[in-house]
């Protein structure tokens, strides 16, 4: 069921008040009930892929008890490789298995060779890149000696199946949520006050700002060739927009919805837009991966400890992974790619950590300086969407062709242009709301500062009118759930 | 302040109830008005299926011809047939479904009408068509289904409950509130066929409102253009000719011809615009003008127009939009028609 649904809406408060009110008296149940709220969660989707989560729930557990308990480093070693073959295994049949007979096909016959293909136009399950690695974080921890293996299965499941996160992240680390449910937890009216902020705040991003972008964007990309440069360059906008409105907003209901149940979930968005460079975009964009590639990837492969030839191979790997991790299409290798490429002079000058403070700190405006850096930045990245968002990559091109040209100075030119000024009118209340809030938690964390009850209450039911007079209503289904 | 905005959505979706869905006499005041020989006009967004359940029930003698189709197919009028009695039940947005569901209304009458035109729109064999208002029908539908060996349907659920609490009901609801508390949201019984708004006819025609349907070539193809920006109208995802909607258009065309009733098939044109686009990008289209047109003529049936406006002579000044064909152009389309119904009646009596 999507976050923005009725569905969601009656679902919610009957798992909050039966946690609270019915299972509260022992944690176990509690846990349990969890599992049981997580896999009707999880079910509604697709009742077929459950037992994915359960194989993986199984394997994970019993695999991270065993190496626990061997010292054998080749058994250890061994029993980690289980885990990642189970793992990737069924994230790389599912995922990539007719991506690479396709292309496996194609190359042979630009060889010469005929060949004939059964593509077998598997489903992807909902969320199977992200429980993955959520569990492959547990039995890696594991095997690092950083975690001791949990002797409760129904936490574990609890774990991995949690629902605000299950389908779209944040990725979430064993050493950081699973001791949360081992713990009791009590009810925290600040904390679950804060999560319904968080969640109104996503909501908004979500229904007013993604899904009215998500509009012009379907109808500029899949028509370039009918449109102007200048209409194109706004759907390119449009769609930087759409992908921060869905993906941070996602995360906004999904942390938010944690948080009315006890549970404190890892930042996933900083306000990448507001980066001044490269680098710290990808600090502040969708953090729980690019520190999960890190972690599992870049480090063991030596990570910044080498020389500066290697340690280019490592950035370029992960980029080009995070790419591909994305989806089964050379678009998303390129947007990795095409990352990498801006990355990488950084690297090579010792540049990447420049900025590490947020901009404009202890200012309220920031610099023309920091202006230009913020748009140059956001420009490069929106490059860069335009291949994510494309069907190939020929459209990508094309779509690039049709925006740099003369027709980029005229004047835009398509119908709905009242629609397009209120979706922009939006974008640019979101991005004044989250300038305000650049140093906190999320968009409406300073509202908790705000001293009069009335004057609070007056804000948030001024957010959702805007979300129900603007809102997009028409279940757009949100774009992380096809990785 | 949940319980003021739960308030707040509830009266605005109940008292706005933008397809009156709430305001259930609504189609019966209509019906009311124009069984009293007038027309009815400031009429928008109710349930035409429930319209036509009560207009069909309550007419004592049933037309001789009668128009089923979509919105497409409105605009027929009377006029266009003269000495046979006449209506259009056309409903917006038809499946299949509807037009069985119709047809089955009129065919459990007593002196059924003999002779239909059917307007068969591309949409009506995809799969993936997203038309669900034909459920208000499903008892029609069911009803012919068992008689001419169909699968039936499951009778939806008609608790409005749901729409209560709808957000996107709450958008078009809020729209409707301003005519609503200027007491301009009332049908209106006039004796006039051009109003400012949509007047509904005696003869079940259409007739748009002069905001809609009086505008130059560059409105229209204004129109035009956003109706194929971005996904076109029952088209999405139409990749084949859906199998189990051609068993039930077959099924029954079959029973048709062999209760020997007359059928037309009416294929209305798109905007030139649109045209070329779909010939592109839903060269379906033209997959379901060839499969309706073999089956049409295997059955005996005359089949007149086509979803290619160029081999009728038909322009952009032909369109209110970029699908619907204005009364003129339909006339021109079944111009040979007249004559040979009239034929046929005079062979009959």
């Amino acid at each position: 069921m999507l976050f923005n649904s009725l569905d969601f809406a009656i679902f919610l408060p009957i798992v909050f008040c039966c946690y609270w009110f019915l299972f509260n008296k022992k944690l176990r149940n509690q846990n349990l009930f969890v599992v049981i709220a997580s896999y009707t969660f999880y079910c509604w989707w697709d009742w077929r892929f459950l037992s994915l989560i359960v194989i993986s729930t199984f394997a994970d557990f019993f695999l991270a008890k065993t190496i626990a308990k061997t010292s054998n480093q080749k058994k250890r070693k061994g029993l980690l490789w289980l885990s990642l073959l189970i793992n990737l295994g069924i994230l790389g049949f599912f995922k990539y298995y007719d991506f690479f007979l396709e292309n496996f096909v194609e190359a042979f016959s630009v060889l010469g060779f005929e060949m004939t293909s059964n593509s077998l136009n598997i489903i992807l399950p909902v969320g199977i890149s992200f429980y993955t690695f959520q569990t492959l974080s547990y039995t890696i921890d594991v095997y690092r000696r950083k975690l001791e293996p949990t002797r409760d299965i129904v936490s574990f499941a609890a774990f991995v199946s949690f629902f605000p996160q299950l389908v779209a992240g944040p990725i979430e680390r064993a050493i950081n949520l699973l001791p949360q449910f081992d713990k009791p937890r009590r009810f925290d009216r600040a904390l679950a006050v804060d999560g319904m902020r968080q969640i109104l705040w996503g909501g908004f991003k979500k229904v007013v700002i993604a899904d009215n972008c998500a509009y012009f964007v379907d109808v500029f990309f899949n028509n370039p060739g009918e449109y102007n440069g200048s209409t194109l360059a706004l759907g390119a906008l449009f769609f930087a927009f759409q992908i921060y409105g869905d993906f941070s907003g996602y995360s906004d209901i999904a942390i938010g919805t944690s948080r009315l149940f006890g549970f404190n979930l890892q930042k996933n968005f900083a306000y990448p837009y507001f980066s001044r460079d490269i680098a710290e975009f990808w600090r502040r964009w969708h953090i729980s991966l690019s520190t999960w590639f890190r972690d599992y990837l870049y480090i063991p492969l030596g990570g910044s400890k080498v020389s500066k030839i290697l340690k280019l191979r490592n950035t370029l790997i992960i980029f080009v992974v995070s790419g591909f991790w994305h989806g089964a299409n050379w678009t998303f290798i390129i947007w990795g790619l095409l990352n990498a490429l801006y990355f990488l002079p950084l690297l090579l000058l010792n540049k990447n950590r420049t900025y590490i403070d947020v901009v404009a700190n202890n200012r309220s405006l920031p610099t023309i300086r920091e202006v230009v850096s913020i748009s140059v930045t956001f420009f490069l990245t929106t490059i860069a969407w335009i291949f994510f968002r494309a069907e190939g990559l020929t459209e990508a091109i094309s779509y690039l062709n049709g925006t740099f040209n003369a027709s980029l100075f005229q004047v835009p030119d398509f119908v709905g242009k009242t629609k397009a000024l209120i979706t922009l009118a939006g974008i640019i209340v979101m991005l004044l709301v989250e300038w305000i809030n650049r140093t906190q938690a999320h968009g409406l964390s300073v509202v908790s500062r705000v001293q009069s009850p009335v004057f609070r209450n007056v804000i948030y039911a001024m957010i959702v009118l805007f979300i129900m007079v603007f809102g997009n209503f028409g279940e757009n289904q949100f774009i992380y759930f096809q990785f | 302040m949940a319980s003021i905005i739960t308030m707040t959505l509830v009266s605005v979706n109940y008292f706005g109830d933008a397809a009156k869905i709430f305001k259930t006499t609504f189609e019966r005041e209509m019906v009311d008005i124009l069984r009293s020989g007038q027309n009815v006009t400031n009429i928008s967004d109710y349930n035409e299926r429930i319209f036509q359940r009560e207009m069909i029930g309550a007419m004592e003698s049933t037309p001789e011809l009668v128009v089923l189709g979509s919105s497409r197919a409105m605009f027929i009028g009377s006029h266009f047939f003269e000495g046979i009695s006449f209506y259009n039940s056309a409903v917006n947005g038809a499946a299949i479904e509807d037009l069985l569901g119709i047809f089955e209304m009129y065919r459990s009458k007593e002196g059924a009408p003999v002779k239909f035109i059917i307007g068969v729109d591309p949409w009506m064999f995809n799969d993936n068509n997203g038309q669900t208002q034909w459920e208000s029908l499903s008892k029609e539908y069911n009803s012919l289904a068992s008689s001419i060996g169909i699968p039936d349907v499951d009778e939806p659920n008609t608790n409005n409950l749901r729409q209560l609490l709808s957000l996107s009901y709450f958008q078009s609801s809020l729209k409707n509130l301003p005519n609503l508390l200027r007491g301009e949201d009332k049908m209106i019984a006039t004796d006039q066929s051009n109003n400012q708004a949509n007047t509904e006819l005696i003869d079940g025609m259409l007739v748009y409102g002069s905001s809609y349907g009086d505008v130059d070539e560059q409105t229209v193809l204004l129109r035009a253009k956003e109706y194929i920006q971005g996904k076109v109208y029952g088209l999405n995802r139409f990749l084949r000719l859906s199998s189990e909607k051609k068993l039930i258009f077959e099924t029954w065309m079959n029973f048709l011809k062999d209760s020997g009733f007359e059928v037309s098939i009416l294929l209305t044109p798109y905007h030139p615009l649109v045209f070329e686009h779909i010939r592109n990008e839903y060269p379906i289209v033209l997959e379901v003008e060839s499969y309706v047109s073999q089956l049409a003529e295997k059955n005996g049936f005359l089949v007149f127009g086509s979803y290619n406006p160029n081999g009728l002579g038909i322009t952009g000044n032909d369109f209110f939009d970029g699908m619907h064909a204005t009364p003129d152009a339909l006339f021109r389309i079944l111009s040979n028609m007249e004559s040979q119904l009239l034929q046929n009646t005079q062979t009959h009596n």
